[in-house]
Parts: C-alpha cells; sequence; structure tokens
C-alpha cells in the first residue's frame, strides 16, 4: 500500500530575468508504507523544494501528492499544516530545533500541534535516541549528533507513517553520520515510519537498498543557478 | 491556549532582558495611572468626608470654601471674625445641634493653635468617626489655665510631651520674631485622627484672647483684655463656628436666614457639598493627569511593539520551524500575541508595586501638609480595569509584530536550501 504517491508534480518560481522558472518536474514517484529509500542528487537540484512540496510547507503549481490517501494538493493551507503534523515527520539538514527549548520541551513541542503531549512517549523516544542523560538540555549544550537524534525523537513524536530527511548528515562526521543513519533506519523500522531521505553523501546512499538518483525523477535536467529550492 | 502560553514562555524566558526592560516600562505606566486614580479618589473621599462629625460652618461674610478650608482642613486664612453674640445665638438655636467655636491667630512652628471650648473634646470625631481620644497620661486642658492639648503630628513633629511648654507665635505663618510671651503647658496629646486635627493645637478660648498683643473687635471697637477682669462678651469674636445640625431641613432653613437675608455672616452648608464643587472645579486638572497617564500607557504599549518588532527578523526561523512542525498561521499569530498580552501583564502586576511605592510617597506628602490619611488598600475599580487595559493594549501591540510573524516565509526561511 502507498504511503506517498506524485503524479505530474511542478512547481515553477519566478527566475531573476523575470520569467518562470520551473525547479521541480516530477512525473510519478511513491513510496509504499514502511519503505525507505534515498534521493541523491547534488546541491541546488531541487531536492529541499520537492521535500516541501510532499511535506505541503509550499503548495505544487500543478499535480497530485497523496499523502497516506489524502490529497496534499487540494487541500488549504491549515488543512496542509494538520496533515503535515499529524502523518509526517521531518528531519531538517541544520536539526531546527528551537534553542529556547530543552531536548524534551522540542520533542514536546511537536506532539503540541499533532497528537497532544505525551510526556512519557517524548521521554521513551529520547531514551530510545541515547539521550536519556540529555532531556533537560538546551541544544547548545548538546554536540550535533545528540541534536541530530533529538530531531529524530521530533520527526517520530506524532507516529508519522513517513519521516522526510533533508541531508540528515550534512553537520556530522563520517562515523557519527553512519550512526546516525543506521539509527534513523532503526527507529523508522521500529515505528513503522516510511522513511525518504535526500542526500548527496554516498555515505549516506550507501545504507539504502532503493537510491535514486534525483537528477532522473526530476525532469527538470540541471539545476539553476540563483534558484530558490 | 497551553501552546500559546507555553510558546509565550519560552519567548520571553529567551528574550529575558527586553521582557523585564519592556515590563518594567508598562508597570511604570500602570503604577502611576493607577496613583493618579487612587489619589484622586481617596483625596475626594477624604476632604469630602473628613468634616469630624460637623455638618456646616458659620464665619464672617465671604468665601465659603474659604471659610471651610480654614475651620475644617486648617489650611486657609480666616475670612474673618463674627461676633460672640452670633455665636450665643446660633447656639440657643432650636435647629443646631452643637456649636463648637473657634479662634485662630496664632501658631507654633507653623502648627495652628486653635482657642476652643472643652465641646471640642464631646463634639469632634476622627476619620473613623470616633471621639477624639488622649494618648496615656494625658487629659483636656482646664478652661481657666494656660494648658494645651496637642494633635498627635504637631506633637511628634514640634517635640511636645505632657508636662512639656511651649511659647505661641504670632500670626498663622511661623515668624520667630513674633513670639508671644505666655507659657502654655501640654496637658494632653490626642492620639492619631488621620484628620486635619492631628496637625493643631487646642488650647481654651479665654487663654486665647488673653494672650497679648491680641485685640478683640467683636463690639466693632478695639478691646485689650485686662487682667483679672472678665472680658465683656461684647468685646468677644471668633473666627469660626462649627456646627452639627439636627436635621437636613435645619440646613436649608439656616442657609437661607444667614447667607439670604443675613449680611453679617456665611455658613457653609453642607461641608461635604462646600468641597465637591471644589473637586468640580478642579476636575479639569485631574483629567489632564488622567489623560497624561493613559499617554503614558500608550507609550508603554508602543515600546512593546518596538520591542517585539525588533526581534521579528531574527525570529523568522524560529516561526518556520514552528510552521514546518505543524503549527498554523493563527497558532503562530496568537502566540506572539499573547506574548505581548503577557510582558504587559507582568507589567499590570509590576505596577501595583510602583502604585504602593508612588501612593506611599504621595500619601506621606499628603499626610504632612494637611493631616488627612490616604489608603492605598482603599478598592476603587481602577486598581483591576487598569492592569486589565494595560493588558489589553499590550496584546494590540502585538497584533502587528503578530502579523510579520503570520506573514513569515516558511520554506524560505527554513534552511538550509540545497
Amino acid at each position: 500500500m502507498k504511503i506517498l504517491e506524485i503524479k505530474d508534480l511542478k512547481k515553477t518560481y519566478p527566475s531573476p530575468e523575470g520569467g518562470p522558472q520551473t525547479v521541480v518536474d516530477i512525473s510519478h514517484f511513491s513510496l509504499e508504507k514502511g519503505e525507505q529509500m534515498a534521493l541523491a542528487g547534488e546541491s541546488g537540484s531541487g531536492k529541499t523544494t520537492f521535500l516541501h512540496l510532499v511535506s505541503g510547507v509550499l503548495k505544487p503549481d500543478s499535480g497530485e501528492i497523496s499523502l497516506d490517501g489524502s490529497r496534499m494538493d487540494l487541500l488549504p493551507e491549515a488543512g496542509r499544516d494538520s496533515l503535515r503534523s499529524n502523518r509526517l515527520g521531518y528531519v531538517f539538514q541544520n536539526f531546527n530545533l528551537l534553542q529556547g527549548m530543552t531536548s524534551l520541551e522540542n520533542v514536546e513541542l511537536a506532539m503540541r500541534f499533532g497528537a497532544g503531549v505525551d510526556k512519557e512517549r517524548a521521554v521513551s523516544l529520547l531514551r530510545r535516541m541515547g539521550l536519556s542523560e540529555r532531556l533537560h538540555h538546551y541544544p547548545r549544550q548538546l554536540s550535533m549528533g545528540q541534536q541530530q537524534r533529538v530531531a529524530v525523537a521530533r520527526a517520530l513524536a506524532n507516529r508519522p507513517k513517513l519521516v522526510l530527511a533533508d541531508e540528515p548528515t550534512a553537520h556530522l562526521d563520517h562515523v557519527r553520520g553512519r550512526e546516525a543513519v543506521t539509527l534513523m533506519r532503526e527507529v523508522c523500522r521500529e515505528f513503522g515510519a516510511a522513511l525518504l531521505v535526500v542526500s548527496h553523501d554516498r555515505e549516506v546512499l550507501s545504507h539504502f537498498k532503493q537510491v535514486e538518483p534525483f537528477e532522473r525523477l526530476n525532469r527538470v535536467l540541471r539545476p539553476r543557478q540563483g534558484v530558490k529550492s | 491556549m497551553n501552546t500559546l502560553v507555553f510558546l509565550a514562555r519560552h519567548s520571553l524566558r529567551r528574550h529575558a532582558i527586553s521582557t523585564l526592560v519592556t515590563a518594567l516600562s508598562a508597570a511604570l505606566a500602570v503604577g502611576l495611572t493607577l496613583a493618579v486614580f487612587g489619589l484622586a479618589v481617596q483625596t475626594r473621599a477624604a476632604f469630602m468626608g473628613g468634616a469630624g462629625g460637623f455638618d456646616a460652618v458659620l464665619g464672617a461674610r465671604g468665601s465659603q470654601l474659604q471659610l471651610v478650608l480654614n475651620a475644617v482642613f486648617q489650611l486657609e486664612t480666616s475670612p474673618g471674625n463674627i461676633p460672640w453674640s452670633l455665636y450665643e445665638a446660633v447656639k440657643k438655636d432650636p435647629r443646631v445641634a452643637e456649636a463648637v467655636p473657634y479662634a485662630v491667630g496664632d501658631n507654633y512652628y507653623g502648627f495652628r493653635i486653635l482657642g476652643t471650648t472643652l465641646a471640642v473634646r464631646d463634639e469632634l470625631r476622627n476619620s473613623a468617626g470616633k471621639p477624639l481620644e488622649l494618648e496615656e497620661g494625658g487629659q483636656w486642658f482646664n478652661e481657666e489655665n494656660r494648658e494645651a492639648v496637642v494633635g498627635s503630628i504637631t506633637a511628634r513633629r514640634c517635640g511636645l510631651k505632657v508636662g512639656g511648654t511651649f511659647r505661641p507665635y504670632h500670626g498663622l505663618a511661623f515668624d520667630p520674631s513674633m513670639q508671644h510671651e505666655e507659657v502654655y503647658t501640654v496637658v494632653g496629646i490626642l492620639k492619631p485622627t488621620n484628620t486635619p486635627i492631628d496637625r493643631v493645637i487646642f488650647i481654651p478660648l479665654e487663654g486665647f484672647y488673653r494672650i497679648k498683643g491680641h485685640v478683640l473687635r467683636g463690639s466693632g471697637k478695639d478691646y485689650v483684655p485686662k487682667e483679672n477682669q472678665p472680658i465683656p462678651d461684647e468685646d468677644k469674636e471668633l473666627s469660626s463656628v462649627l456646627l452639627k445640625l439636627k436635621s437636613p431641613e435645619a440646613g436649608f432653613t439656616l442657609d437661607y436666614t444667614i447667607n439670604r437675608q443675613g449680611k453679617v455672616a456665611t455658613l457653609a452648608w453642607p461641608i461635604g457639598r462646600v468641597m465637591a464643587d471644589l473637586f468640580n472645579r478642579l476636575g479639569w486638572m485631574n483629567r489632564i493627569l488622567v489623560l497624561v497617564a493613559y499617554l503614558v500607557m500608550v507609550v508603554a504599549a508602543c515600546s512593546i511593539l518596538a520591542a517585539l518588532h525588533n526581534t521579528m527578523r531574527e525570529r523568522r526561523r524560529e516561526f518556520a520551524i514552528l510552521r514546518a512542525l505543524g503549527a498554523k498561521r493563527r497558532t503562530v499569530f496568537a502566540s506572539v500575541v499573547t506574548e505581548a498580552a503577557c510582558i504587559a501583564a507582568l507589567g499590570g502586576l509590576g505596577g501595583y508595586l510602583v502604585y504602593g511605592l508612588l501612593f506611599s510617597l504621595a500619601a506621606g506628602v499628603v499626610r504632612a501638609q494637611t493631616g488627612v490619611v490616604v489608603d492605598p488598600f482603599f478598592f476603587h475599580p481602577a486598581l483591576i480595569a487598569v492592569p486589565i487595559g494595560m493588558t489589553v493594549l499590550g496584546a494590540l501591540a502585538g497584533v502587528f509584530p503578530a502579523y510579520q510573524a503570520y506573514s513569515t516565509d516558511v520554506a524560505g526561511n527554513l534552511e538550509p536550501h540545497s
């Protein structure tokens, strides 16, 4: 059963010259429930824009996005917000933890916009990430690897059906990066969430059986300089 | 709601210094406004109800307000004197329950000396409406002797104690060169009455007349009292007579008889109405003070707006993260409005401290200058309305920054761009 299905997806931005510039043009893409896949692509290829479209942060110009049976592209903004908070987890390249909140509060924050605060589950998620001793630490008191693990725990806070990860190891060394990807794959499997990772890091890609070159998926042939992606 | 408070709390904690400074400006605004309201209400209540149990004042022809300020609040100069015969007539009038004569014209270090009778002991009331009481070991003066009963503030400020003596100074303003020869002995110190009585010295009327240098003009001709000779009634005169009337109707008829038909004296009745007229006439001043206080509150709200607006640029990413986690635009908007309202509400709470401080300072001045006590814990609706008003103003001030947060471009502010 498909957790994510995309058809004829297009996103266009105005170019610096004034005309339209297509950044994402994907005829078809799908992901099965619990499936784990990596999209390989260089910087500027439109991977982040693609993830923003999948998560509903951006609205496509045309095309269909079905997430767990719901048509994301047909929903108004508030509906996309709800769908995102309840069915999706998002691990950002810079982790995007809120600096004024502890690890536990960062995880609880995601719950507030989704299923509701469940402190026990938040604590158990952080423990699963090996952060039992770091529950009440602020991001600035954590290593990059620990911050990444908090971000993964936060992504899993609302029992998502799909976890999106954008260059999840960009700020980690090889060893930590490998550990992070392994852990992310493990926990997604444990919690029954599909995982879609976009990265240009071969080390990351080597962990996945299914690796799809993003340039092949995206019909826009070349990444464009100066394009917001 | 929990989420909004959660977000606001974290943001306030993260911007603690800016929060404290902005809340302080709101606290000053709230405190100032409360003090303006509180002092206006309290001062009005104290002066309108501070007649010491009397209904009217009889005095020389002139201003009723001057008469009341002079006889009741010990603030103004006397508009003139009335003959003793008028006092006798009023005292015997069936409409009058009690009459207490006052003769003023001397001071002790600026504190007024009132020549009066022992009727003052029986008829005057403190701010609670109870009879005057003396401190332990004191007694009321003997009307035949040079004895004095001293108000509590006068005693403290002049260092007067039971058994101590003093020599009065001529006139209502203290002039060291105008000291009389007569020596008075303090026989009693009044317990605080929280009225202007705390700032006076009572001496017997006869003794007042007999102070050297006092000239009586009750009969229309100058008369200097002579030792060992009784003072003829027709030569005696008084500054004022405090009256208790038997009924409100008595006030109407006396007012008609004395103020409209007579030409010798003025009856200030009722005392509360005379003071109310004064406060009504000075109402514009209070309105200006209130307006200034409101403006200070608006300025405080503007400072909340400025403080939040200044952080909006650096917080764009924070809002984008919240939105990416599923927060709706309206949640982000409401969280900023809540934050602004919380800063203002903190200011509102702090405002009570500022109010207490300002009121205590002002109350001290009012007490020292008039003897009237104003109570900071006296409830008036502004104590609730002003902090709530500040909170609402703060929330309104948060609308523009909230709109900026609401409009944050999520994708554009989520790093990184790949």
